[in-house]
Order: C-alpha cells, then structure tokens, then sequence
C-alpha cells in the first residue's frame, strides 16, 4: 500500500487513488492520416518497463485531479510527483 | 487416571479464581491468566488433536503463536464457532468450549489412524481424490472422507459479533514487548517520537517477566525485577501508545501494517455481550522496529511429533508462568544451554529432572554448571539411555521399542551383567574414538582365544553390516571402544587386553553370546556422502 504524495492535497492512502497508465503519450495531430498499424501502436501499445516508469495517476476519493508520477516498478519506489502540463523531472 | 499437574508458586495465575470449560465434551477447571493450553496440560492432558493425513497422535508442544499441533475448534454455536485456533494463544474464559480437530469419532479413538499404518501404501501428495473412482462409489466413500479430510468447521451462520477497523499514524512502531521492544519504545517516546507499542499477549515482558535466574541479571538486579520497573517507567510517557493483545498480521510497502486487537476474547462469556469482540488496526509507521524475539526449534529424532514431546523453553513458561509442570518425570534432550534453563526452573519447583542429554562434548556456561547436580545420564551398554530412578543401588532405565528392537536388550537375562559409562564431564580428556550411544545392530561372538593374557575374539557381521568396517578402525562393543584387527570371512576380530576384559561384561562373554554393535559415527557420515546403502 503505497503513501502516495498528491501534489494537491499531500500524503494520502494509496485506497484514495487510481492508477490510470503510461503518461507522456502525444495524441496524433491527425488520426486520420494514420495507418492502422500506426493507431493500434498509439491506442494500444505500452513500454510496461521494469524500472523507473512515468504513470498517470488520478485522486479518484480526493480532489479527483490527474497527476503524473516517477515510479520504479521493481521496487515501487515513488520518486517525484508533478502536476500536468508540468515538466518531467530528468531522468 | 489424569493427575493434577499444577503447582502453586506462579506469580501470575490468580489461584483464587477458578474458570469452568469444557474441552471435547468433558468439564474441565483451570485459573485466570491460564491459556487453553496449559489449563489442559494442568489437567494433564496432551494428546490434543491428531495429524492431518496419518492422523498420528498431537499434543501440545509450544505455548505461544508457534504452536503447531494443539490447533482446536472453539465454540459450539453455528454463529460463532472458529477453526483452526491456537490452544497457545486462547485465554481461558468462563463457558469456553474447545474440542479437538481432525479426528473421528473422538481424539482418542480415531478411525483416521489406521492410515498411519498404511502410510507406505499413502506416500506425500496422496489424495483422498483417489477414492473417487470408481464413480458410483464415491456415494459410499464421501461420507467418510469429508469425516477424515480437512481441518475444522467453518460456521454455518452469520457472524452474530461487531468487529470494527480503525486507522492510526505513529513516528515509530514497535513490534513486540520484551527487553528490546521495551527499551526502543522507551528511547523512542523520550525522544519526542509519537511511538505505538504492540504485543500479542496480555501484559509486556515477554519471556523476562519470569527470568529470575543468577546468571540473567540487567544492571545487577534479576531480569524479572529490572523489567518490572521499565514498565512502570514506560506507562508514565506522554507519547507512548501500549497496546496488548494486539498481533500483527501484515506488514505491507511503505510502512503499512495491520494488527489485530483483541478486546473482549478473554472475557467470560456473559461478560461478552453487545462488546466490539476484535478491531482492526490500520498503522501507518515512519519507522517499523520488530522486536519479536525468537522461537525455540525443535530438535529432529524419531516420533518427536509424539504427545509429551514439548520445547524446552515452554516447558519454562509452562511452570514458571503459569505453574504448570508438564509431566511427571521430565527428561530434556539439548544441544544448548537454554535447556538448563528449564531444567532449573522445574527443580525450583519440585518436578524430578531425570537427566539432560546434552549432545555437545563441553559447554563452559555458568547456567550448565548450576544444573549440573540435577539430573545424569548414562551411557549403558552403548545404548543412551534415560535414568528413571535410582534406589537402593537398582538404576531403572527406559527402553524404548525402537531400543529394544535394535539392541540386544531384547533378549537380556535377569542377572546379566553390562556396562555402565558415566557422559563425559566438562574438562575431562577425551580419548578412544566418539561414541553416541545408538547401537545399529546385534552381533554374535563367533570365537574366543586366549593369547598371551589377551583374547582375540570374532564378531559376526553380514556383507552388508562389513561395509562399514575397516580393519584398525574404532568399533564399539556393549559401549567399550575397541580396535578393529582383523576383516573375516563372517565378520571381524578384535583384541581385548587384560584391562578391558576385566573391567568389562567381555569377561563373560560365550559362544554365540549376544553384544550391542556400534560402528564409528565417520563410517556413517562417509557412506552417506557416497550415496551408498
Ligand atoms: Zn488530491
């Protein structure tokens, strides 16, 4: 059970959130012009790395913002929090 | 007939008290302070369940959340019953009512332990699951089977008790209150730490609120005493939670714990009614300290799973905490000190220590030399056996089936004489070869000469007994060490010198007489390391 810092509210309970995937994924300016190899790889694909991962998370029974997260998934070691737009912390 | 095993000297069972419960139908008595378990073993009962496949015979062997065998059923309502309990862990309430898992029709009488007796026929990952074929069969086996399999009954009726779940934060956690647990909580409250401080039983000290042994001391005063007054010092800080009865359960990722408190589980069961019965705790820690201590590990032999075989450090909480001795004639098997530790504490209180077999060759702690005029035991005839008394120069041993099977004690004659070796004392010098005191077979004296003063003598051994033998190798003959001469056709010579013979039964050794045969402990080792049979 993680203690997840929001950058709203502060530490939390990780039961007051949810995970909602990979972040830093640009939408296509234009879908249209896409083969379907390339939208199936923007819909569908993930990297899922062991390590250090940039997520999405949201705080879903708080103040329900979206915000971004470095975690390392083979310890869960959360090592920063940031809001959206806000620029990722180097790596 | 069952005895009274209960002694009056515990400082923590309230004698004036007494608590009614049933255990399998039969009304039983105990104190306040008691556990399930040690107001059974009071009443000297042991054999409190049976195993799950071969259904052997269990009885209780610890006294605390490591209890392995006394696992019961508690409660006869359908609401209200719970499986798979520790008798260790229940405190004895008034209208408790316990019985024994696993077992049909009853503990004692079980139809299940015949499989014990097929067990070669019923190897590991055995399933009952067999016996479903063939199908239309398994009309007539499921009766039987869902008899014998599984462990418990579950309850058949909605849970009639308020259970509640609550979250707390703290700078430190301490896990468990004995002389660490004890001294981090101290140091963390005083240092301004918001501190919470858990312990599975229902007061602090652990196994120290009964030390009271000379070679324990804390700052010169006896462990117990010293504890006493750091709990005093503990109740008096602001920032120290206490919590007892409260075990922990999970310890999940970033500091995330749950524990379970018990809050009306000991209480009589009129007592009980409209209580919260168990809280959850949800703790969010900085810091985790786990001060749990150790448990006790079970020595390995033959049958050590039998009823009546207990670890020796609960056979010391057993008769110093809760003044109960749990037999009547104890024997401890060591290969450490803490055993001493037992042994002390049951002669404080009276109970007869037959012996201590302690299978180091020297230990020069000063706890060993305290216990050091309790108990003997003696090496006869190359087979370790277990002093029962000693009166009027007559020494009564206990021979076990497995002994009686092996040796040639099976065909002793009354008169004949053995051998008789006191274990080796601490500072002594060893010499001659290492001799255990497990005879592997019996050997018959195949020839007799007198050469010189000495005898040679011809022992038999079969191809297979040979392979473990060398010619100038160490051999043990009724418990005297002696030199392998010669490999024969039928077995081995050895020479016996003038010394020997006559303080030894070789003296009287005849034609085809029978002798206990011990081959050297490196033989074994060496074979075993080659694999071979
Ligand atoms: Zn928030």
């Amino acid at each position: 059970m993680f203690l997840i810092n929001c950058p709203y509210c502060g530490e939390r309970d990780q039961s007051e959130f949810s995970a909602g995937g990979e972040a830093h994924i640009l939408r296509p300016k234009q879908p249209t012009e896409l083969s379907d190899d390339q939208w199936a790889e923007y819909l569908f694909m993930r990297k899922n790395i062991k390590g250090v991962q940039f997520e999405r998370w949201n705080h879903t029974h708080g103040c329900r913002k979206w915000f971004n997260m470095v975690r390392d998934t083979s310890n869960d070691k959360i090592h920063a929090v940031y809001k959206m737009g806000e620029k990722p912390p180097v790596k | 007939m069952s005895k009274n095993l209960r002694i009056t000297n515990s400082k923590f069972i309230d004698q004036t008290s007494r608590i009614s419960f049933k255990f399998d139908g039969k009304t039983l008595y105990g104190f306040k302070g008691d556990t399930l378990a040690s107001a059974l073993l009071a009443n000297d009962i042991h054999l409190v369940g049976r195993s799950f496949k071969y259904h052997r015979p269990r009885g209780i062997m610890a006294c605390g959340p490591e209890e392995p065998n006394a696992i019961v059923q508690v409660g006869s309502d359908a609401s209200i019953t719970e499986p798979n309990t520790r008798a260790t862990e229940i405190e004895l309430y008034e209208g408790l009512e316990a019985s024994s898992q696993n077992c049909w029709p009853s503990v004692n009488f079980d139809i299940g332990a015949v499989n014990n007796f097929f067990s070669p026929l019923i190897p590991a990952a055995f399933y009952y699951k067999t016996f479903m074929w063939p199908a239309n069969f398994w009309k007539l086996y499921e009766y039987f089977i869902r008899k014998s399999a599984g462990l418990g009954k579950s309850p058949t009726e909605p849970d009639k008790d308020i259970y509640d779940h609550r979250y707390l934060h703290c700078d430190v956690l301490v896990v468990g209150g004995g002389i660490s647990g004890i001294i981090a909580a101290k140091i963390a409250a005083k240092n301004n730490f918001n501190t919470l401080l858990i312990d599975d039983k229902n007061i602090l000290g652990g196994t120290t609120l009964f030390q009271e042994n000379e070679c324990f001391k804390i700052n010169n005063s006896y462990s117990n005493e010293w504890l006493k007054k750091e709990i005093e010092t503990l109740k008096s800080l602001k920032n120290l939670t206490i919590k007892t009865r409260t075990s922990l359960a999970a310890y999940h990722s970033y500091n995330y714990l749950l524990a379970r408190e018990n809050l009306t589980d000991h209480l009589d069961i009129n007592e009980k009614k409209d209580k919260i019965r168990q809280r959850l705790w949800k703790i969010r820690a900085k810091k985790v300290i786990i001060s749990t201590g150790a448990m006790e590990r079970p020595l390995i032999f033959n049958n050590n799973d039998r009823p009546g075989i207990i670890l020796s450090s609960s056979i010391k909480r057993y008769i110093d905490y809760y003044g109960v001795k749990c037999g009547q004639r104890i024997s401890l098997f060591t290969n450490n000190d803490s055993a001493y530790e037992a042994a002390i504490s049951l002669n404080n209180s009276g109970v007869i220590v037959n012996s201590v077999v302690d299978i180091r060759d020297k230990t020069n702690s000063l706890i060993v030399k305290q216990a050091e005029n309790l108990g003997i035991s003696i090496s006869c005839d190359g087979v370790c056996l277990t002093l029962i008394s000693k009166t009027n120069k007559i020494l009564e041993f206990y021979l076990s089936n497995e002994t009686l099977h092996r040796s040639k004690f099976k065909k002793i004659i009354k008169g004949e004489s053995i051998n008789l070796e006191l274990p080796l004392k601490k500072g002594q010098n060893i010499s001659g070869h290492i001799c255990q005191g497990h005879v592997d077979y019996v050997s018959k004296v195949k020839k007799i000469k007198l050469i010189d003063k000495s005898y040679l003598m011809e022992f038999s051994a079969n191809t297979k007994q040979k392979k473990s033998l060398i010619e100038k190798a160490s051999i043990l003959i009724n418990g005297v060490s002696l030199t392998i001469s010669k490999i024969t056709k039928n077995g081995f010579e050895v020479w016996i010198i003038p010394h020997t013979y006559k303080l030894t039964n070789l003296s009287k050794l005849k034609m085809n007489s029978l002798v206990n045969i011990e081959v050297d402990i490196l033989s074994k080792y060496v074979k075993k390391y080659f694999n071979e049979k």
